[in-house]
């Protein structure tokens, strides 16, 4: 027998293999973490987006036009407005209007809303919708 | 070839070792998933519990108390003494006026004397309407059934004014100082028949009059002329009665003047008629112009004869108040004195809605509820009449009015078993939009009365909302006449 003797052979055989799977097992490794990440954030914004809950107390379209509504939080989570809807048209956004869970706050448009009735849609920034309607109160 | 096979052998156990290790890595995170998934599908279903329990909250408005009552004082300067002499302002003092006595010659003493519709303060009847001295009658789809017979007598008689309840009566007191010889009656009244349908046949008007005493005994009766329509008209009576005898009544006591009314209608079919139906449909309105009651009498016996009469109208300032019941704080000297209550209908046209009879000499405190018609009336007039002269003191008169509260009472109820916590109280109407932050907390099966710092407005109807902590609205209206 000439060249390689077996043990080094041997050696080099497990050397090739032990680099090879562990290059695999790195590789998987960080692919699980980051699957694991993204599970557990998903996990975390769908708990979040479950646990958000507000209602539109009352809203209506006052004598000048503008539309006002009281927003209650009635969650466990904050709970922040991004963008009104007025019968499926965007109207307001990006407000980023945030109350406290067991609070309510105002939203006043400052534009003028068409017609004597109306849709109200809120979207939050974890994308749940709230929903309700508004009527023209008269002078 | 043994060599061969050994070095590969090392490397399968060494490849083996981290075959296992990834599917370690795999197993794990596939648990970890399933783990996740089980944890997401548990806050799932907790957050559809939670949403659950929320919807089951029930509460409920009892009432909404806007109202609250004040007593207010009549203006002093609404005073007008009507009937007799002025003695005293502070208190009061009137000292009556005497009619009929004193005299030689036959006199007069009015023992009712209702010359108005405003005088008829009694008077209705199930189905039909008879306000102040006018009945309005609707009889429609009375079928008769019309036979072999030639002619048929289908007889509906509809009392108008039936004992007991609703008819209209007139009291009066007879004079227990003169000596009555006699009295005379004397009714004017007109029918109008504005509809008459029928194949053929006609109306009967009929009247009745009675006297009865005061444990409803009669003592007199009387039927007055029979009324004949055969078609739409209008006609006016007058009525008048000189047999009541005198000797029936009993000096001092106190007797109703009663009046009924009958309908009669009468149907005449032809010769030969087929066998059917017939349809009737009549409408007709009895009105009262006057009733009147005289107790004739000689002149010129005994002292202090005559009727006594004293009247006071007097006024309120509202101020937007509902008047509920009139208190009147009165003395007199002598008894029994007939107290009548009068609320001014318009411009000088009274309207008397109770009467009072006072049985004693010491102070006397009433309180008689305002009829609903008289809600906007501020002026109000008493007429005292007695037999013979007397004495009125009167310490005052006081409005019981209602007015809308500067606050609303709203009770509560929480109808379920879990306790509420209101947060917000919304009110409403067509052009107010009102909010209040609230912190009540009702028990299971709680009852509660929050008080809410607005004042509603009349003849509006409001929509109440209530919101609670868990995010659950309750709507209930009200309306404010």
């Amino acid at each position: 027998m000439k060249g390689m003797s077996p043990i080094i052979g041997a050696l080099l055989m497990v050397v090739i293999v032990v680099i090879a799977f562990t290059g695999v097992y790195i590789w998987s490794l960080t692919r699980f973490e980051i699957y694991r990440f993204h599970l557990k954030s998903l996990k975390s914004e769908v708990q979040e987006a479950l646990q958000e809950y507000g209602i539109i107390e009352y809203a209506w379209i006052d004598k000048d036009g503008t539309l006002k509504m009281y927003v209650r939080n009635a969650g466990e989570l904050k709970l922040c407005i991004l963008d009104v809807f007025i019968n499926d048209t965007l109207f307001m956004h990006d407000l980023d209007i945030c109350i406290l869970p067991g609070s309510g706050g105002w939203i006043n448009s400052s534009h003028v809303v068409g017609g004597s009735y109306v849709k109200v849609k809120l979207v939050t920034t974890r994308f749940n919708f709230i929903r309700g309607e508004a009527y023209a109160i008269k002078g | 070839m043994q060599l061969k096979g050994k070095k590969w052998g090392q490397a399968t156990a060494v490849g083996a070792v981290f075959f296992i290790l990834i599917l370690g890595i795999v197993l794990g995170y596939l648990f970890y998933f399933i783990n996740q998934v089980e944890n997401l599908n548990k806050v799932a279903l907790s957050t559809i519990q939670e949403r659950y329990e929320k919807q089951k909250e029930q509460l409920d408005i009892e009432s909404v108390d806007y109202l609250e009552t004040k007593l207010i004082d009549y203006n002093p300067e609404s005073i007008e003494v009507v009937y007799g002499i002025k003695i005293s302002d502070s208190p009061l003092v009137i000292e009556s006026m005497i009619t009929g006595g004193g005299g030689g010659g036959e006199e007069s003493i009015v023992l009712v004397d209702a010359n108005s519709a405003w005088d008829y303060a009694y008077g209705s009847y199930d189905g039909f309407s008879c306000p102040r001295g006018r009945c309005s009658f609707e009889l429609k789809l009375i079928n008769g059934y019309i036979g072999a017979e030639a002619y048929i007598n289908l007889r509906n008689v509809f009392w108008i004014w039936k004992i007991g309840d609703g008819y209209w009566y007139a009291p009066f007191n007879f004079p227990k100082d003169v000596d009555v010889s006699s009295l005379s009656l004397s009714i004017s009244y007109r029918v109008e028949s504005t509809n008459f349908v029928a194949s053929s046949g006609f109306v009967r008007w009929k009247f009745s009059v009675l006297i009865v005493n005061e444990s409803n005994y009669v003592i007199y009766w009387h039927s007055l002329n029979n009324v004949t329509h055969r078609d739409v008209r209008d006609d006016s009576f007058t009525l008048t009665l000189n047999d009541i005898p005198a000797g029936i009544f009993v000096p001092g006591e106190r007797y109703y003047l009663k009046v009924y009314i009958y309908v009669e209608i009468f149907l005449f079919a032809a010769a030969a008629p087929p066998p059917g139906f017939l349809r009737i449909v009549y409408d007709g309105k009895v009105y009262f112009d006057k009733v009147r009651l005289e107790a004739y009498y000689r002149g010129g016996f005994g002292s202090g004869g005559g009727i006594g009469k004293a009247g006071v109208i007097f006024g309120f300032n509202l101020n937007g108040g509902t008047p509920l019941s009139l208190k009147a704080e009165l003395e007199v000297n002598t008894t029994p004195v007939e107290l009548a209550f009068y609320y001014e209908y318009s411009g000088g046209v009274w309207r008397k809605f109770e009467s009072y009879i006072i049985k004693t000499t010491s102070t006397v405190n009433v309180d008689l509820p305002i009829p609903e018609e008289a809600r906007n009336n501020t002026n109000y007039m008493i007429i005292a009449n007695a037999g013979g002269g007397f004495k009125l003191t009167i310490y005052g008169f006081k409005l019981n009015c209602s007015y809308i509260a500067d606050n609303l009472n709203v009770t509560l109820v929480n109808e379920r078993g879990e306790t509420a916590k209101i947060v917000s109280f919304w009110i409403i109407n067509a052009s107010k939009v009102w909010r209040s932050d609230l912190n009540v907390a009702l028990a299971p099966l709680e009852k509660r009365t929050i008080q809410i710092n607005y004042r509603v407005e009349r003849g509006t109807r409001y929509l109440i909302r209530i919101v609670t902590e868990k995010g659950n609205v309750f709507d209930y209206y009200i309306s404010i006449p």
